[in-house]
């Protein structure tokens, strides 16, 4: 290793503390760059990377227990919280809700009604009038599961209801989709796509090339599961976000994708949990 | 706070060093990887710090190093740590010896 790309790996350090942990996995995917364009645009977009960490999360979940109770207006006896998940997979919104439980109690809500899945939610709102929502999760990417449970809400509903939602972290493009079902919509790291919301205009095209370049490099499809629903990120949603949980498919595959093209493990340094995503 | 050998290696580069060092040097002289280097400068905040891109150690960094008798000067008596040393005795003084130590010429013990 020279002094070029030591640096490089000395200098993102101290931004993205979570990297110390995880520096053969970095070097690994580093080494598998084929120019320095590639290493570079690696090194930019981690700079650029919200990792959060369980310390902080514990502190957003926190915060989503203090919007619940003190700014949405909401009455312990109607409030219903609420989850995305709609079958018996597990998913984020019921990891946060888990760990939200706790705090509610801290805060004197520990009677309030949590319900994880969304379509049990509809059915418990129509029957025990718990008619004011809120939908909590860890990260919204294109809108579009949001969008699919709205859809549900508003052809089950037999009540009046209002809807409310509290997300760790998403996508502004997706958040913009959406929003306008709800009458707040609170999102602690809200996010523009990495490369063709942020970059400068004059990097933007070397980065869709390079990028496309480095995400040829893996594994095209897996039981299944083709890369291209995963280009950019699921939705092109262009995601710089990971949680120590499941990280986002709205993420760029090629920090996730398990495989290589020669079907061998890549060892990222992001992890996903995909059904199917396995040989 | 536990301190491995690789942080000794490094703060007594850093106490050794006259104006402070590179952090690719560590690689240069033991391999030690970016992270390695980082996690020790991490631990050891109150003692190191970036001037430049250049690493030094802090007063304090500089008194941890001496205290902890990671550097040895030319004489290693120069360094007595303070456990070791009893009050210093005057010339001539009486004092009473370790008997185990003395030899059997001088000490004639009565059969």
């Amino acid at each position: 290793m020279n002094r070029k790309l030591f640096d490089k790996y000395f200098k993102i350090l101290p931004k993205q503390n979570w990297l110390a942990e995880k520096e053969s996995e970095l070097m690994k995917m580093v080494s598998s760059c084929k120019t320095v364009d590639q290493e570079d645009l690696i090194f930019s977009l981690l700079e650029d990377f919200q990792y959060v960490g369980n310390d902080i999360l514990k502190r957003y979940i926190e915060s989503i227990a203090d919007y619940i109770i003190n700014e949405s207006g909401y009455d312990i006896e109607k409030t219903q919280i609420i989850g995305m998940a709609m079958d018996d997979n597990p998913d984020s919104s019921q990891w946060i809700l888990h760990q939200l439980k706790p705090i509610m109690t801290k805060k004197g809500w520990n009677n309030v009604k949590i319900t994880t899945r969304f379509d049990k939610a509809i059915k418990l709102m129509n029957s025990e009038k718990l008619t004011q929502l809120i939908l909590v999760d860890e990260f919204i990417g294109s809108g579009q599961s949001v969008q699919g449970r709205i859809n549900l809400l508003t052809e089950r509903a037999k009540q009046s209801y209002e809807i409310k939602a509290c997300f760790v972290a998403g996508m502004e493009f997706g958040i913009e989709r959406v929003a306008k079902y709800f009458s707040d919509f609170r999102c602690f790291i809200p996010l523009k796509k990495a490369i063709s919301e942020k970059m400068a205009e004059a990097k933007r095209e070397k980065a869709i090339t390079n990028m496309i370049a480095l995400q040829s490099t893996l594994l095209s499809e897996i039981n299944g599961k083709n890369i291209e629903t995963f280009h950019f990120g699921y939705g092109g949603a262009e995601a710089l976000y990971s949680s120590s949980g499941n990280t986002p498919n709205s993420v760029f595959p090629y920090f996730w994708w398990p495989y290589d093209i020669n079907k061998q493990n890549r060892n990222p340094i992001l992890t996903r949990n995909e059904d199917g995503l396995g040989l | 706070m536990k301190i491995t050998r690789i942080d000794i290696k490094i703060l007594v580069d850093l106490y050794k060093s006259v104006d402070g060092l590179i952090p690719f040097i560590f690689y240069q002289r033991y391999k030690y990887s970016p992270a390695t280097v980082f996690k020790t400068i991490e631990k050891h905040k109150d003692y190191i710090e970036n001037l430049n891109d250049k690493f030094v150690l802090t007063n304090a960094g500089k008194d941890f190093v001496e205290k902890n008798r990671f550097v040895f000067g030319v004489n290693k008596f120069d360094r007595i740590p303070e456990d070791f040393k009893v009050q210093k005795i005057e010339i001539n003084e009486p004092y009473l010896p370790n008997i185990k130590k003395l030899s059997k010429e001088i000490l004639i013990l009565p059969k």
